[in-house]
């Protein structure tokens, strides 16, 4: 462990050395304090000396002159000890002290002085408003606006209360007309003083209008993201069911529940799409998109919602589901990155087993398939729309090359049952790529096994 | 917020006060000589052949004195608690320096090892068992050890320790008496607050306060340890 320097041989021993210190000080203590008293008597009487020459400031140059050095001198010791020790000088302490009493004589007359300033500026202070330029009415109706803010303020705090009701709003209204008024009406340069009003009621004001903006801004909704987004999907069901519901009671026409109707569809159609791709950009799109939801359903619920809001919430219902939509449609921005890891995986793992693996034509023949997929020229946008359970079945697919490849590469014999699926999952995989996502095969005449639909070797590199 | 009104009568009384002040030439000498200590207390004096550097420094917001004692080997640092001085935290501190090893490591170890060597305690000089608890404490101190002073052993390390408080307590309590009339009853603490204030309003041409480096109360912090290590 690395130490201070010496500390902790030092900290370590010191207990026992202490100990036997304090036996030995203990009869020269007395002794001690008595030359330290002494001492100390000494050396106030020069510090108060030098203290109050110094502040002879017109006479400084003089006064370092004789300070420096201090007005101590050296006589020979006492005999017991010898040699010599340092005394204070009294002759050259009594001239000090001379100086001591003109400095003291400055500073009672800096005292007078400054006491007839505070006299001055007292009777200042009680013509407050007169000296800042402004009139009776003007301070009542300062402190008048100030004591309104405050309560703002402390109403604004209280959860309880709903900013936007009448009684707060009243308040606030009969506050911002107050200073507005004596915005018009106090002088611009009076005094500085009065910049701590206006600093005041402003930073009031500001911690208001906060306090009203967190409380009208509906909270976020969270985005339920796991299972592949089930938890998402349900609250929008729940919250177009309950839109629609709504809208029904309202009596609204077919053509304004057709196309809220077809909104919820789309999107709920993507349920099952693999959207391990989605940012936490994309999710921030979809927690607007359901805050948007919620807001209308609180509205609706409270019978707050006008003909007029609710065509402007509708349009915005449409715009975002139509945004929501289009994200859910593509995977999410991170889609190409993520779709192709089974992909990647599963081809490294072919490789390995084809440098290993003899004899086995079964397993040539999806090779020579996988290896056609791999340079037909496809890229892994066109996987855009997978479904998860397809995207599972390539992992297993992935998972099972694993798992032979590193038995072939330990020396070990693969078992018969898991190359035979390996094959089977390998062609189905196949058959789903060039079928369903029209891959392309540059080894498309090799292939066996195959759907109807397989590569025609198009985009061969 | 507070009442609007005392706000406004409390700058205008500062305002109005600083004013008079620019105008009073016995207020300004007296205030340029405290300025000067004040600037001389935080530049700090040189003891013991320039062994012992000791600084103090009084705080611009609550007027409270910090004194420092800074050696090769580490500092001590007396910060008082109250306006009297009473009550105080003696902290030490060992230098970074003379850590082994110290460049194999991290800043976190180092300040660990500095920490392990460090002492903290708060004493009221009114109290004689807090006084023994220091000394006991200081008995043992890395830094205090390491003061050039003649004749001091451990016992008399804490007790110097303790000594030396109460010695520069006095300084800086005397230093305070005299001088605070100037800024008593307002929101300055201290003569730079006062002279500051001043310059920022251009109430006096700011070559007044320029203070040379001599221009202090010469040797009020130089004779305690002097004299006491001879």
């Amino acid at each position: 462990m690395p130490t201070v320097k010496n500390a902790i041989t030092d900290l370590s021993g010191l207990k026992t050395l202490v100990l036997e210190k304090a036996a030995k000080a203990e009869s020269s203590r007395t002794d001690q304090q008595i030359q330290s008293s002494q001492i100390k008597a000494a050396e106030q009487r020069i510090g108060q000396a030098e203290s109050s020459v110094t502040r002879y400031e017109m006479e400084k140059t003089k006064a370092e002159d004789k300070l420096s050095p201090p007005p101590t001198k050296t006589v020979a010791g006492d005999g017991k000890k010898g040699g010599s020790k340092t005394i204070v000088d009294e002759r050259e302490k009594d001239k000090l002290q001379s100086q001591v009493r003109a400095a003291a004589l400055q500073v009672q007359q800096a005292q007078s002085a400054v006491e007839a300033a505070r006299a001055e500026a007292d009777q200042l202070k009680n013509n407050v408003l007169a000296s800042a330029g402004l009139t009776e009415q003007q301070g009542s109706e300062m402190a008048g606006l100030e004591r309104q803010i405050k309560e703002l303020e402390t109403l604004s705090k209280d959860d309880q209360i709903d900013l936007t009701g009448e009684a707060f709003q009243g308040k606030l209204n009969t506050a911002v007309e107050n200073t507005k008024k004596l915005a018009g009406s106090l002088p611009n340069n009076a005094n500085a003083a009065l910049a701590d009003f206006w600093n005041d009621i402003g930073e009031g004001l500001g911690a208001i209008d906060v306090k009203i903006k967190e409380q009208i801004t509906p909270k976020p909704a969270e985005v339920k993201k796991s299972n592949n987004y089930q938890g998402f999907f349900e609250d929008v069901e729940q919250g177009f069911d309950a839109i629609l519901e709504n809208l029904e009671s309202r009596g609204e026409g077919i053509e304004i529940l057709s196309s809220v109707r077809n909104s919820r569809d789309q999107i709920l159609g993507k349920e099952g799409t693999y959207l391990a791709g989605m940012t936490p950009a994309d999710d921030s799109k979809l927690s607007g998109f359901l805050t948007h939801v919620n807001t209308m359903i609180k509205k609706m619920q409270g019978g707050e919602l006008t003909d007029a809001q609710l065509e402007t919430d509708l349009a915005k219902l449409n715009v975002l589901s139509g945004e929501t939509n289009t994200i859910l449609g593509t995977g999410g921005r991170a889609f190409e990155d993520t779709i192709k890891i089974p992909f990647d995986t599963a081809a490294i793992n072919l490789d390995g087993i084809n440098s290993r693996l003899t004899g086995n034509a079964a397993f040539d023949s999806l090779y020579s398939r996988f290896e056609g997929i791999y340079t037909g020229g496809n890229s892994f946008d066109q996987l855009v729309g997978i479904t998860k359970p397809e995207v599972d079945a390539a992992y297993d697919f992935a998972t099972l090359a694993g798992k032979i490849s590193e038995q072939l590469r330990k020396g070990e014999t693969p078992s018969a049952e898991d190359l035979q699926a390996l094959t089977t999952k390998g062609n189905a995989l196949a058959d789903n790529l060039e079928n369903k996502y029209n891959f392309s095969n540059a080894n498309s005449n090799n292939g066996s096994g195959r759907g109807s639909g397989g590569g025609n070797g198009r985009g061969v590199r | 917020m507070t009442k609007v009104l005392e706000k406004v009568k409390n700058r205008i009384y500062e305002e109005k006060l600083l004013e008079i002040y620019s105008k009073k030439q016995s207020i300004l000498d007296v205030l340029r000589c405290a300025y000067a200590q004040e600037l001389h207390f935080i530049r700090g004096a040189y003891l013991n052949s320039g062994s012992v550097l000791i600084k103090a420094f009084n705080d611009d917001v609550t007027g409270l004195w910090e004194i420092t004692l800074e050696v090769d080997h580490g500092k001590v640092v007396y910060n008082c608690l109250d306006a009297e001085g009473n009550n105080m935290n003696i902290f030490s501190i060992p230098n970074d320096k003379y850590i082994k090893d110290k460049e194999n490591l991290s800043d976190s170890e180092i300040k660990a090892i500095q920490i392990q060597a460090s002492n903290s305690v708060d004493i009221d000089l009114r109290d004689t068992r807090s006084l023994k608890q220091a000394k006991e404490l200081f008995k043992r101190d890395y830094v205090l050890k390491h003061i050039p002073l003649y004749h001091l052993d451990q016992d008399n390390a804490a007790r110097f320790l303790i000594w030396h408080i109460r010695a520069y307590r006095k300084v800086f309590l005397d230093y305070q008496r005299t001088f605070k009339f100037l800024w008593e009853g307002t929101s300055f603490k201290n003569a730079r607050g006062l002279v500051n204030a001043l310059l920022e309003k251009n109430l006096v041409d700011a070559s007044f306060f320029t203070i040379e480096q001599s221009e202090h109360l010469p040797g009020q912090l130089d004779g305690l340890t002097e004299i006491h290590s001879q």
